[in-house]
Formats: C-alpha cells, sequence, structure tokens
C-alpha cells in the first residue's frame, strides 16, 4: 500500500468513528449538558465566575 | 506568475462572514443576553465563544470542559466525536478559515506598527504549551478538581481563553448592567491575558494560536491526516524557501506540507514562484471538473445531452422543492427532537422512520439529477442513473408498507396525513411522480415520445397540484367565515 493509500484509509476510518462517536454521544445523552451550558451565560468564560 | 487563489485572495472575507453568520443573533447586541435556541446543541468548528451574545452555536473547547465537568458523564463521546470530524475533515483549516479568534490575529498584524516579527525566542519549548494546556487545564483539571455538588469548573474557560473575555466578557460587561457588578479578580486577570495576547499579535503572527490554543493543537493532530492537506510535486520545487518566508507559522512546507502548527491559510500555495504547491481538495475539483464538465469548444448539439440535462433539471427542481417542504416538519423537527432527547407527545418512530425514509429517497434524487446534468455526455450516465434510481422504487414500497403498520398502530394518523396533504401536498404527491418517471429514464432520454409526453404532463400536473393545494385551506377558510362559520378548528 501508497503512502497515499494509507493516509487516505487512515481518514476514512477516522471519519467513520467520529461519526460514531457523535452517535453514541447523542444517544447517551450528552447534547443536553451541551445545551444546558451553552444556553446560559458562562461565568467563566465572561470571567466573573 | 501564478494566478492567486480565489480563497487566499479572499480569506479574510470568509474568515468575517462565518463570523457574521454563526453569530447573527443580533438582539443579543442590543439586549445583552445570549441566544438559547436549539442550534446551541451544536459545537461551532472555531474558538467561538457561547457566551458570545451573538452566538448561535457551542464552542468545542468550552463544550468538551463542560461535559468532562457534569456529574453525570466522564468523557464527552459527542463533542470528541464532532472536533475529530471537523479535524478528519478539515484539519487546521478551521484555523486559517473558520475561527473568529484567528481572525482577530490576523487583523491586528496587518497594523503597520513596529518590526514585524513571526515567532517569540524559545519559540521550539514555547509552542508545546499548547499540548501542556489541552491536557492539563481542558482534561485533568476540568475533570478532576469536583466541588461538593460533583461538578468542575472548566479551567481553560476560566483562567486563559482570550476568546471568551473578549468576545463574551467584555460585550456582555458593556450592554448588561447586572454583570458590572459582578467584576472580580477572574475578570481582571482574563483583560490582562488578553490585552497581553492582542498587543503581541500586532507584532508578532498569532501568538496564541502558536503557543496557547489547546483547539489548534487538536486540529493539528489531524493535519497529516484530514482529506484537507498540502501536496508538494517535487519534480517543480525548486528549494528556494520562499514557502517558507511567506509563511506567518514559519513552517518550511516544501518539507512538512502537513505540519501540526500549519493553519493552513494558503499563504504558502499563493507564494511558490513555481506551483509546486497544491491542496488535495484543488487537485480533486481539477480531476472533477477533467472528468466530467463540459468544455466551452464543446456544444450540446446531440438531442439525447439536452433531454439528459433537462431531466437533470427536473430531477434537481423537484427534489429541492420536496426538500424545502419537507425541511420544518420533518427534517429539522426529527433532529431537534433526536438532539435533545424531548419528544413531544404525538411522536411515532414510525412516522419519523418513514419522513427519514422520504427525506433519503429526495436526497437520492438530489444527487442523481445533479449527476445525470454533470454526466450529460457520458454514454451510459442515463442507463447507471436509471439503474441507480431503481433503489427508490425499493424505498417506496417501503414507505407504502411502512403507512399501513402506522395506521394500524394508530388509526387517528390518517387525519395527520391528510391534514398534511392539504397543506404540503408535494412530499405525498411528488413521490410517487418521482418513482414512476426516473424508472422511465432510459426511454425518456432516447427520446420515446409516450414517455416524454407522459413525464411532462405528471411533472406539470405535480407542481401545479403542489402549489394550488395550499391555497385550498385558505380558501375553505373564506367561505367559512363568510358563510358565518368561524371554522375554527376544522381548518388551520
Ligand atoms: S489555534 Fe485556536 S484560536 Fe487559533 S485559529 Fe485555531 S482554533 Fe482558533
Ligand atoms: S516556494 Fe515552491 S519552489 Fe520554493 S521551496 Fe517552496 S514549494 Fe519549493
Ligand atoms: S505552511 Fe502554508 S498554509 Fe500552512 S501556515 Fe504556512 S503559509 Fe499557511
Amino acid at each position: 500500500m501508497t503512502d497515499e493509500k494509507k493516509i487516505i484509509l487512515i481518514n476514512r476510518i477516522l471519519i467513520f468513528a467520529s461519526i460514531l462517536l457523535v452517535i453514541i454521544g447523542v444517544w447517551r445523552g450528552e447534547v443536553g449538558v451541551v445545551l444546558n451550558k451553552a444556553v446560559k451565560v458562562c461565568m467563566q468564560c465572561m470571567g466573573i465566575g | 506568475m501564478k494566478k492567486e487563489r480565489f480563497f487566499h485572495k479572499y480569506r479574510h472575507w470568509i474568515q468575517a462572514a462565518w463570523f457574521a453568520l454563526t453569530n447573527g443573533y443580533l438582539r443579543g447586541y442590543t439586549s445583552g443576553k445570549i441566544y438559547t435556541g436549539n442550534t446551541k446543541v451544536l459545537c461551532f468548528p472555531g474558538l467561538n465563544c457561547y457566551s458570545c451574545p451573538g452566538a448561535l452555536g457551542a464552542c468545542p473547547i468550552g463544550s468538551l470542559q463542560a461535559v468532562f465537568g457534569s456529574n453525570t458523564y466522564r468523557v464527552s463521546l459527542y463533542v470528541f466525536g464532532v472536533i475529530s470530524l471537523f479535524g478528519a475533515v478539515m484539519g487546521r483549516l478551521v484555523c486559517g478559515f473558520l475561527c473568529p479568534f484567528g481572525l482577530v490575529q490576523d487583523l491586528l498584524y496587518k497594523i503597520p506598527f513596529g518590526p514585524k516579527r513571526k515567532n517569540l525566542p524559545n519559540h521550539k519549548i514555547l509552542s508545546k504549551l499548547r499540548y501542556v494546556i489541552l491536557i492539563l487545564f481542558v482534561v485533568l483539571l476540568s475533570s478532576l478538581v469536583k466541588d461538593v455538588t460533583g461538578m468542575a469548573a472548566p479551567w481553560f474557560c476560566e483562567w486563559i481563553c482570550p476568546s471568551g473575555a473578549l468576545f463574551a466578557g467584555i460585550p456582555l460587561v458593556i450592554l448588561n448592567p447586572g454583570f458590572r457588578t459582578a467584576i472580580g479578580f477572574h475578570f481582571w486577570w482574563k483583560l490582562a491575558i488578553l490585552l497581553i495576547l492582542l498587543f503581541l499579535s500586532v507584532v508578532y503572527y498569532r501568538p496564541f494560536c502558536k503557543y496557547l490554543c489547546p483547539l489548534g493543537a487538536l486540529y493539528g493532530v489531524f493535519n497529516p491526516v484530514s482529506t484537507f492537506r498540502i501536496k508538494v510535486d517535487q519534480t517543480k520545487c525548486v528549494k528556494c524557501g520562499g514557502c517558507q518566508r511567506a509563511c506567518g507559522m514559519d513552517i518550511r512546507t516544501f518539507e512538512t506540507p502537513n505540519s501540526t502548527e500549519c493553519i493552513r491559510c494558503l499563504n504558502c500555495v499563493s507564494a511558490c514562484p513555481t506551483g509546486a504547491l497544491d491542496t488535495t481538495w484543488h487537485i480533486a475539483g481539477k480531476d472533477f471538473a477533467d472528468r466530467y464538465l463540459a468544455k466551452s469548444d464543446e456544444t450540446l448539439a446531440n438531442p439525447e445531452v439536452v433531454r439528459t440535462v433537462i431531466l437533470g433539471c427536473a430531477m434537481v427542481f423537484s427534489s429541492l422543492f420536496t426538500l424545502l417542504l419537507h425541511l420544518r416538519s420533518s427534517v429539522y423537527a426529527n433532529f431537534i427532537y433526536f438532539m435533545t432527547n424531548v419528544y413531544p407527545a404525538s411522536y411515532s418512530p414510525i412516522v419519523m422512520g418513514m419522513n427519514f425514509a422520504k427525506v433519503t429517497v429526495t436526497v437520492l434524487v438530489l444527487i442523481n439529477g445533479i449527476s445525470l446534468i454533470l454526466q450529460c455526455k457520458k454514454a451510459d450516465a442515463v442507463r447507471s442513473s436509471a439503474q441507480s434510481m431503481k433503489i427508490l422504487q425499493v424505498i417506496y414500497l417501503l414507505l407504502c408498507v411502512g403507512m399501513i403498520i402506522a395506521i394500524v398502530l394508530n388509526p387517528p394518523i390518517i387525519g395527520v396525513w391528510l391534514n398534511n396533504i392539504l397543506t404540503s401536498p408535494f412530499p405525498l404527491l411528488g413521490m410517487p411522480f418521482i418513482t414512476l418517471t426516473l424508472s422511465r429514464l432510459d426511454k425518456i432520454v432516447h427520446g420515446e415520445k409516450k414517455a416524454g409526453i407522459g413525464f411532462a404532463i405528471l411533472f406539470v400536473f405535480t407542481i401545479l397540484v403542489s402549489l394550488l393545494i395550499p391555497l385550498f385551506p385558505i380558501l375553505l377558510g373564506y367561505a367559512l367565515a363568510s358563510a358565518g362559520l368561524t371554522g375554527s378548528g376544522a381548518v388551520q
């Protein structure tokens, strides 16, 4: 296998694995935590927490 | 002299447009409150603070720490997945094009003040600092130092992030008097870090990206294996070092084109005097154009080619139309239910599955329509497309079975669907049209009159019906109202 082909293979595996991670994460309900954090003003981000 | 590439030439405009698009909640900038809509479940690629008054999405580093620090989860598969997806597709192209804090530093460096340098002293050692920050502040401290409630603070946001201070802290403190009273040590600390970095950025190129940013450190790991890479044509390269001189990150592009430090600004690609540098995306685009697009001196005199293009346009048009009508009702709604895990009482998995199938069919038609137009001159384009369209018939058959099952399980659903037909008929009426005609692609393109006329009649009929039917309830409402019967509930 050439280097180029190896890179493409690794890339496709990474993309596939990332999509899988996202799906599992959504399924576990992590997005709720993200949404909850994102819709409130984050005092630490602002620097007053 | 090589022509400067579009994306390089307009890079700052693209960065600014992306910032405007993803921070477009204008009311936030007047009211001093942040956006609280559903799109905030999505992480945007750049270091874009979610407490910026205009932000429509979440910051990946902030989200990562939020999940690490929550009392329900230890690691965030979702946020890691999103970051590695961005990384695997774009690598640090995000830094070059889609990060607001990158843009700020780029613009500051343009100020013609003082000497311009690339690196701080001890560059090699300092550039490892971003990994330390990533591991220590983002991962370890934010997941291990928990308070009595089992929650941990987002340490990077709290002690370092200048993007938060600039895009969230300063505007909110100015706009919202409530926050002004709460200012304390943290605020001044972060303001000091921000100011130091902003001043440094005038003299040194992107100091935060080079030495401190944990997000850039993460994306950098993907640079050598992402779909976007820089390639050096060794037969053209004369090792003049022009690329390194043009590079703000001081990378020897001709030796390490996919260095973890490269922010994909494309300065080097434009600067190379021999055109030895190119990007994988540009190469793929060129290959595609060579294979499929007509050259300007070729004509489309062949009637089969013309018919193929017309058919392709009809497919693109009808599927876009269907998608638009479907967007709110199924794509967006289902997506949000799915992402937020909150389902309305009327929710039914079968209906959701069917909506999904309908959207899949429509997207397939869209893709096939586009590929028909692009491949119009290839003799077997129509045949292969017709074959791939056969799958539509299978999906449509499954849809019918699904409908029957849904009705058996939940008879009142018929009422909902009737209402759907009244309000957005195209998906229901358009689907049979699409499946019927597309299986006859061959015949239409080869000029069989009957098939062509049948196609034209069906197409016009479907479009007319879809445009007219939405008017029915309105007309019915008028009729009822003028007859003195306010049909509330019956007509929506
Ligand atoms: S290194 Fe960080 S701050 Fe710089 S452009 Fe990339 S994500 Fe943005
Ligand atoms: S500028 Fe072009 S020719 Fe010169 S060293 Fe870099 S890649 Fe090679
Ligand atoms: S190597 Fe090229 S694309 Fe990468 S940072 Fe340097 S000039 Fe920009």
